[in-house]
């Protein structure tokens, strides 16, 4: 589990994020969502230690992230940030097996292939293994930067999945199949999968826990229901919403259709 | 059989491997060519079989072996430094010349000169050149990288324009030493602002043996870590790679490597930019060949242009630099309409 115990994070005066706590917990997906600049980037860059809070404390299984080795975190947490450019015509499974360098100094090279080769086919992006990576479109490369950071976690359980809008260039149907494998892994394996999205939808479907931010605080914490309803997003997003069923007759349960 | 036989990628490793041991075999084949050409030709069949008269061995060994060992030394240090930048700033337009490393070494170089009045000789003053070079070359790159970064995340642009600033600072300062500068010195300059092997002596081959190696060995043994780090700074640092002290390190060496080179040869350009470049399209990307076969491919090609130099105008010569910016020039314009064509899909 990984706690952030009233964490705020400013760059000189501006103030970025504001006591902040949450938990991340093994097992469930937990959503952050919020408008543009509320703070949901950075929240997740202080979880996975690449920023470090100007106060409160990010503690892993009640040590201090800053206590942990970078090849420590590096076999637990795998994240995958928003757009990175490559520059260099590497082959779509070079990029994978990059995810495999936490274990290079004990596993043979055939395994991390095996591994490579399987995550790339878990996103449905195999038959791309030869491509040159800067050249697919925007939605194969997030497909094949999702199964980079799933090769790197592959054979680990109880461990921690950073996505910052992981289904932003998606099509419909890869955005299902996505994140119904993040469910897999999270029930199977125990994985504590933090995603950001926009998808409210998506969120209320999918994800056991919102954490809604608005100006670098935390409006509103719990389960989907709790969080995503007409109320809050008028008072966070500024739109007026209403919920449509898909099943008509059907009450509200936990992850239905916004 | 095997299920992962059909993805494992041996027969590609294996044309790596060969295009390796192709590259050293050219190299090799330069090596004995340029020891053989010159004003005063030492036949290769001589050379080979080892009868040599006592004119030829002593051309041999106090003139040509010298001069084809440095120009290997320095145009594998340049493209092993021009490979490593281009990892390092994750763009491969970034080049040592191009971007103000090597004038900022020369310019240190100049500074010393003038300030030591000319009297820098020996092994001593060679390393003092090579050190003066290499503060030089370290101060320019940390502040590319800083400018490169003052947007908050890393700009090519912003990487780019400083080059330019700082390559005019250094060259303005280079320039108003030289206006100060009396007559011997004035030639010293000249001769580096071109870039040149004719210098090549045995000390300053030691000088250049004893900092490069090392440095460009290290970049090697870096090399894993520099596809890591091209994913981005947080995304290595994810995968267990120190990025900061990686980048340090990367830092560090290429200004060895760099101010080795400039303190011994003066600044020869393009080397750094046009030979990644040349791997890249032939090998790949990954730098655990690229780095070594940069080497190789960097050495080859200063190797062919000193000797075209040498021969070209002979019995005088021409300063190599000019050769390679000849080449390199219309080479960097043909790579900036490639990228534009194969960004726009042209």
């Amino acid at each position: 589990m990984i706690t952030a115990d009233n964490i705020g994070y400013k760059i000189r005066n501006n103030i970025i994020l504001e006591n902040v706590s949450a938990q991340i917990e093994n097992g469930k997906i937990t959503a952050i969502i919020g408008p543009n600049g509320a703070g949901k980037t950075t929240l997740l860059k202080c979880l996975t230690g690449a920023y470090h809070p100007n106060a409160g404390v990010i503690k892993l299984d009640d040590k201090p992230l800053t206590h942990y080795s970078l090849d420590i975190l590096s076999r637990k947490r795998a994240v995958l940030s928003q757009s990175n450019p490559i520059n260099f015509p590497f082959t779509t499974l070079e990029i994978v097996m990059m995810g495999r360098n936490p274990y290079v100094k004990n596993n043979t090279a055939a395994n991390d292939m095996e591994v490579a080769l399987a995550a790339l086919e878990s996103v449905d992006a195999l038959h791309l293994k030869e491509r040159i990576f800067p050249t697919l479109s925007g939605g194969e490369q997030q497909r094949v930067q999702l199964a980079r950071v799933l090769a790197q976690l592959w054979e680990q359980e109880t461990a921690y999945l950073f996505l910052d809008e992981p289904t932003s260039a998606l099509d419909l149907k890869h955005q299902h199949q996505f994140l119904s494998l993040v469910c897999q892994l999270a029930q199977e394996k125990q994985f504590a999968v933090s995603i950001i999205m926009h998808d409210l939808a998506l969120a209320m479907r999918y994800t056991d826990h919102v954490l809604l931010l608005k100006n670098g605080k935390l409006f509103a914490a719990g389960l989907p229901l709790e969080v995503i309803h007409a109320k809050n997003i008028e008072n966070v997003f500024e739109v007026p919403a209403d919920f449509v069923f898909a099943n008509r007759n059907e009450k509200p349960t936990q992850k239905q259709y916004l | 059989m095997n299920p992962l036989a059909k993805y494992i990628t041996l027969p590609i490793l294996q044309v790596k491997i060969s295009a390796l041991l192709g590259l050293a075999l050219l190299l090799f084949l330069l090596i004995v060519i340029s020891m053989s050409v010159g004003v005063f030709s030492i036949p290769v069949m001589d050379l080979l079989t080892g009868t040599l008269t006592q004119q030829q061995e002593t051309v041999l060994y106090s003139i040509r072996l010298p001069r084809v060992l440095l120009a290997a030394l320095v145009g594998a240090s340049l493209a092993v430094s021009g490979a490593a930048m281009q990892g390092l700033f994750r763009n491969p337009l970034a080049d040592p010349g191009l971007i103000g490393i090597s004038s900022g070494a020369a310019f240190a170089v100049a500074i010393v000169i003038v300030l030591s009045g000319g009297l820098i000789t020996g092994l001593f003053g060679l390393y003092g050149l090579s050190v003066a070079a290499f503060i030089g070359g370290l101060l320019t790159c940390l502040l590319i990288f800083r400018f490169a970064q003052l947007t908050g995340s890393f700009s090519v642009t912003y990487m780019l324009l400083a080059g330019i600033a700082l390559n005019a600072l250094a060259f303005a300062g280079t320039g108003f030493l030289t206006y100060m500068s009396d007559d011997q010195q004035l030639r010293t300059f000249t001769f580096w602002t071109m870039g040149s092997l004719a210098s090549a002596l045995w000390p300053s081959i030691i000088v250049a043996a004893t900092i490069i190696l090392p440095a460009a060995f290290w970049l090697s043994y870096k090399a894993r870590e520099l596809n890591i780090l091209l994913l981005g700074e947080h995304e290595a640092q994810h995968l267990g790679v120190d990025s900061e002290r990686l980048k340090r390190s990367v830092i560090i060496c290429t200004a060895l490597c760099v101010g080795a080179a400039v303190a011994v040869s003066g600044i020869i350009g393009f080397v750094g930019l046009v030979v990644p470049h040349l791997i890249r399209l032939t090998i790949g990307p990954d730098n655990r060949l690229l780095i070594p076969a940069s080497a190789l491919l960097g050495a080859a090609l200063l190797l062919a242009a000193d000797s075209f130099a040498r021969l070209i105008v002979s019995p005088a010569e021409m300063p190599v630099g000019i050769l390679t910016s000849l080449i390199g020039g219309p080479f960097f314009l043909w790579l900036l309409v490639k990228q534009y064509a194969g960004r726009f899909g042209i």
